[in-house]
């Protein structure tokens, strides 16, 4: 047996089953494996003790694998004696048995190592991962807890588990606090039915998240406004598991929002409501009513508040507004109404409940007699306004708010025609016959050139003689749908806005032409305060009488005393006087009417007085002027005169009117008793003597009746 | 320490392991049940496995060697596997006491074992990494300062490619270590082939891998060449594991039953 063979043997094994790369090269290996075998056989070695050795160093070379032993068996086995040496062979079954053990106690030892090591490692790469996701987790909640919006998890019961440092700011509540609670305690009272709907399908698992804007109860009691965004988090199963919450704190955006719109629709000066808020409540109350539900509108317009304005300035002016606005916030508390100011001085009341138990002009009532109490204004004396109101009540069902606007406009000019201070309800029938505010306003312009205007002439007679002393044009508007209208239906709205100025220039060139034709003394025209103020004014006038080649002493101006009252500003007084200066005569209206002050007599060069038609009302009722009241008219005339001035009375219409300005010494008579308003072609071409008829003429039955007031002239009232 | 984005929230033993497999193979017991029972299953049909790896890491072993000949000092084994017995720092270090080596694997337990393995060895570390993530491997490896770039550094990817699909472009990823590499590097591949095996004996190996952490893609001498890009081949150029510089004695008539191929390239 050679060593060298035994060598290659092992060679040839540990090849096949050995690490290549375990430390030693395999053939120096195999050698040592020879000699330690070869010597382990020798007949006193210890056959066994050698055997174990093998069985070591294979183990330690890695010769680990199953077959690896039986591999080495096979080695050891070719090296059987002959047969008959039975000590050889025993020393070889010892070595083999040796080897066995050896091998199998180093595996076992490498085996226990190898597993304790390899789960070491395992238990290792778990710590770690378990730290990475730890550190993960810390990193996670550092993210939650600094996040600037508010975090909160809660269960599918609705219970809060964890929330995070924003929302416990933003709500006021501690982590502890907000565990203990469940989200249904998050309930504010404005919250809509759909907010716990729609929570009630998240939990459910209807569906996976909702975003909505909802406000909350803070701890201390304030509101916070949040943007609310909640996601279904669900098991592996698909079951809802948890709900998480992001709420973004919009508190400030929602104030600013709220301030901004409350500036949108309040009226800056008095804190009311505007037209956009009441159109808007207008709006809904008959956007989608119910088949019983009514609505009412109250159009409330100050009277006399331009006076107030014009003589005491805008300082007081708007106090008087606001004091006005509180007066009628306050008296239509009770009733629920919504308070407005609409523009200038013209606020509205909208009723849309309780119309059951309440009647919208009873309201009016109370609010007229609200501002019967004379207003505290700052740093002034008391001042009093007085108001009309338009009433229009009808279904909400069907109504528009244009339309009920309009009612309501309607029934204010109806008001302020019966004489202000009063409440007038809409009636449908009158609406139809009449135009509304809007409407005229919408018309004014291009009246002129439409040739939709004509004038009417009313002479004026003297007393003594029955001559003509004058005529007197009156406007008329030749509306295409409503027939003739009257002066007093626009304008005023005509004097709102600057539709005034090119109405008087026509005027002016139409009476001024008429004139030229016609064989009148002269001819009496209206002038409105806002021509006072045109800086064209004195060249029109100029102009209509070179055009017209006319003597300006046969044109008369009238100026309302109302206006001349006011007349503070010196231009407008300056025109006048050049006026008077250029020939023209000054005549002063409606005497007696608003305030008359004497002392306005003396301000300006007037020919002539015109009394106003009011004083012969109460004997157009068929009563005689009290002694006193013919006292003080007789005076009036007298002081007239006594400053050179002409007197005319207006409105005569019956003989026992006649006979009464006579009386208090008149010298003038305008009215239907002499004759009336007519058409320049109708006109005498002539001047000619007019004979005072002793009895009435046919017309004037007809249209003398008491209630039928005569054709107002064109007016100009403050 | 930062955890490599790569790790799981959980360390799956019940998956087996390539690198456990592979321990097993060699007759460690570094592995675990499912290891084991995925490893006799290979084993049962293709019985010479276990001396296929046997020539690989003598191949390993002659290759290493053959480096630090070369005079390079810095290697860097990825896909390193369970520190079996004896290991590439071994055989390294044994020759040059000054070589450093720096292991990287996928598998958390793997790297955990290597690290307790190379406790108190100052010259080798391992660390976790992905060989298709190169930025971040190779960021690691720099934040680790045992390899110096500017000196030749060996990367070594042995019985690795074979798990890289081409969908994740492995030549791609090789230019990386490539280009990270100073002039005078080495690259030292070993990869599974079905060129010398009966079609139906791969395909069933790659089925078996296929519950695996990792899947087999088998590649031709050809395919394997094309990973040396920008490399010069060593003699003998890519040849089968057994045959690539043979010690002098050993016999090679066998060869073709160990169907790899190897190679070793320097860097142009």
């Amino acid at each position: 047996m050679s060593q060298k063979r035994l060598s290659a043997d092992w060679e040839q094994a540990l090849r096949e089953s050995g690490d290549p790369l375990a430390g030693q090269d395999f053939a120096h290996l195999a050698e040592r494996l020879a000699m330690v075998t070869l010597a382990g056989l020798t007949p006193t070695a210890d056959a066994e003790k050698s055997g174990r050795r093998l069985g070591r160093m294979l183990a330690d070379a890695h010769f680990t694998a199953p077959r690896a032993i039986g591999q080495a068996v096979m080695v050891l086995a070719r090296y059987a004696p002959d047969v008959g040496d039975l000590h050889r062979e025993r020393q070889l079954l010892l070595m083999q048995g040796g080897l066995a053990a050896g091998h199998a106690s180093a595996v076992q030892q490498r085996l226990l190592t190898q597993q304790e090591a390899i789960h070491q490692a395992a238990s290792a790469a778990r710590d770690e991962v378990a730290q990475a996701l730890s550190e993960s987790e810390a990193r996670w909640r550092r993210l939650v807890d600094q996040a600037p919006v508010g975090i909160a998890i809660g269960d599918i019961e609705g219970n809060i588990l964890e929330a995070n440092a924003s929302l416990q700011r933003m709500l006021g509540f501690s982590l502890d606090d907000m565990r203990g609670m469940r989200i249904e305690q998050f309930t504010h009272p404005e919250d809509g039915e759909d907010v716990w709907e729609t929570y009630a399908d998240l939990v459910a698992g209807r569906s996976d998240e909702y975003r909505m804007e909802k406000q909350y109860v803070r701890k201390d009691g304030e509101v916070a406004w949040t943007n609310l965004s909640v996601s279904l988090i669900r098991d592996p199963d698909g079951e809802p598991a948890f709900q998480v919450a992001v709420v973004e704190d919009i508190t400030e955006r929602h104030t600013l929002q709220e301030q901004l719109s409350h500036e949108a629709t309040h009226d800056p000066l008095t804190g009311l409501p505007n037209r956009v808020l009441f159109l808007r409540r207008l709006d809904r109350a008959v956007a989608d009513p119910g088949p019983d539900d009514r609505v009412a509108v109250l159009f409330i317009d100050l009277d006399g508040f331009k006076f107030v304005n014009d003589s005491r300035g805008h300082i007081v002016g708007d106090r008087v507004l606001i004091a006005v606005a509180e007066r009628l916030a306050e008296a239509a508390r009770a009733s629920g109404a919504l308070v407005a100011r609409l523009a200038g001085d013209e606020f509205v009341a909208l009723l849309s409940s309780r119309l059951d138990e309440q009647r919208p002009m009873t309201v009016a009532e109370e609010l007229l007699a609200a501002l019967k109490q004379p207003l505290n204004v700052t740093g002034q004396l008391p001042v009093q306004v007085g108001a009309s109101i338009g009433v229009v009540e009808l279904a909400a069902a069907g109504a528009n708010s244009a339309e009920i606007m309009q009612a309501a406009d309607l029934a204010l000019h109806a008001a302020k025609e019966a004489g202000k201070g009063r409440v007038v309800e809409h009636d449908p029938q009158r609406r139809a016959g009449q135009l509304t505010k809007f409407q005229v306003a919408m018309q004014l312009p291009g009246l002129v050139e439409r040739g939709e205007l004509a004038l009417v002439y009313q002479p004026l007679v003297r007393l003594d003689t029955g001559a003509v002393h004058s005529v007197e044009a009156l406007l008329r508007w030749n509306h295409p749908h409503m027939g003739p209208l009257s002066p007093d239906m626009f304008i005023r709205i005509a004097e709102e806005n600057a539709a005034i100025l090119p109405i008087g220039r026509w005027v002016l060139d139409r009476a001024c032409a008429d004139m030229a034709v016609s064989a009148w003394p002269a001819v009496n025209i209206n002038v409105s305060v806002r021509q006072l103020y045109s800086p064209r004014f004195l060249n029109d006038i100029k102009c209509a009488l070179d055009l017209a080649q006319i003597e300006p002493s046969m044109l008369r101006v009238e100026i309302t005393e109302s206006v001349v009252m006011n007349l503070d500003d010196p231009e407008p007084v300056a025109v006048l006087d050049t006026l008077v200066n250029m020939g023209v005569r000054l005549v002063m209206d409606d005497f007696g009417t608003g305030y008359s002050n004497l002392a306005a007599l003396r301000r300006l060069p007037w020919h002539e007085l015109k009394l106003a038609g009011a004083f012969l009302e109460s004997s157009r009722a068929g009563q005689a002027w009290s002694p006193t009241d013919q006292r003080i008219l007789q005076t009036l005339v007298e002081l007239a005169h006594s400053i050179d001035l002409l007197v005319t009375a207006e409105g005569v219409e019956t003989a026992e009117q006649d006979r009464q300005v006579r009386e208090i010494g008149c010298d003038v008579g305008q009215g239907w008793f002499y004759a009336r308003p007519a058409p320049v072609s109708h006109q005498p071409a002539a001047r000619r003597i007019l004979t005072p008829k002793p009895t009435p003429p046919q017309a004037r039955r007809n249209g003398g009746a008491p209630n039928t007031a005569p054709m107002p002239t064109i007016q100009v009232r403050r | 320490m930062t955890n490599p984005q790569w790790v799981g929230d959980d360390i799956d033993l019940t998956r087996p392991s390539v690198s456990r497999m592979y321990d097993y193979y060699l007759g460690g017991f570094h592995n675990f049940g499912p290891d084991r029972e995925m490893a006799e299953k290979a084993i049962a049909g293709w019985p010479e496995l276990p001396q296929i790896m046997r020539a690989n890491r003598a191949f390993l072993r002659r290759g290493v060697t053959y480096l630090i000949d070369q005079g390079v000092r810095q290697f860097l084994d990825i896909g390193s596997g369970i520190p079996t017995v004896g290991n590439v720092h071994e055989v390294a270090q044994e020759l040059a006491s000054d070589a450093r080596i720096v292991y990287v694997d996928t598998d958390p337990v793997a790297v955990a074992h290597s690290k307790q393995l190379l406790e108190g060895n100052t010259g080798a570390a391992a660390l976790a990494g992905d060989f298709t993530r190169p930025a971040d491997l190779l960021q690691e490896v720099q934040e680790l300062g045992l390899l110096d770039p500017q000196q030749p550094t060996a990367v070594l990817l042995n019985a690795l490619l074979h798990f890289v699909p081409d969908e994740a472009g492995p030549t791609e990823l090789i230019a990386h270590y490539r280009d990270w590499s100073a002039p005078g590097s080495y690259l030292m591949i070993s990869h599974a082939t079905h060129e010398l095996h009966p079609t139906e004996q791969t395909e069933g190996f790659k089925q078996l891998y296929r519950n695996a952490t990792s899947q087999m893609r088998f590649r031709g001498r050809d395919e394997v060449a094309t990973f040396f890009e920008g490399y010069d081949l060593v003699e003998p150029g890519i040849e089968l594991l057994t045959r690539w510089r043979p010690d002098e004695d050993a016999s090679t008539q066998d060869a073709e039953r160990f169907p790899g191929w190897a190679g070793v390239g320097r860097k142009l």
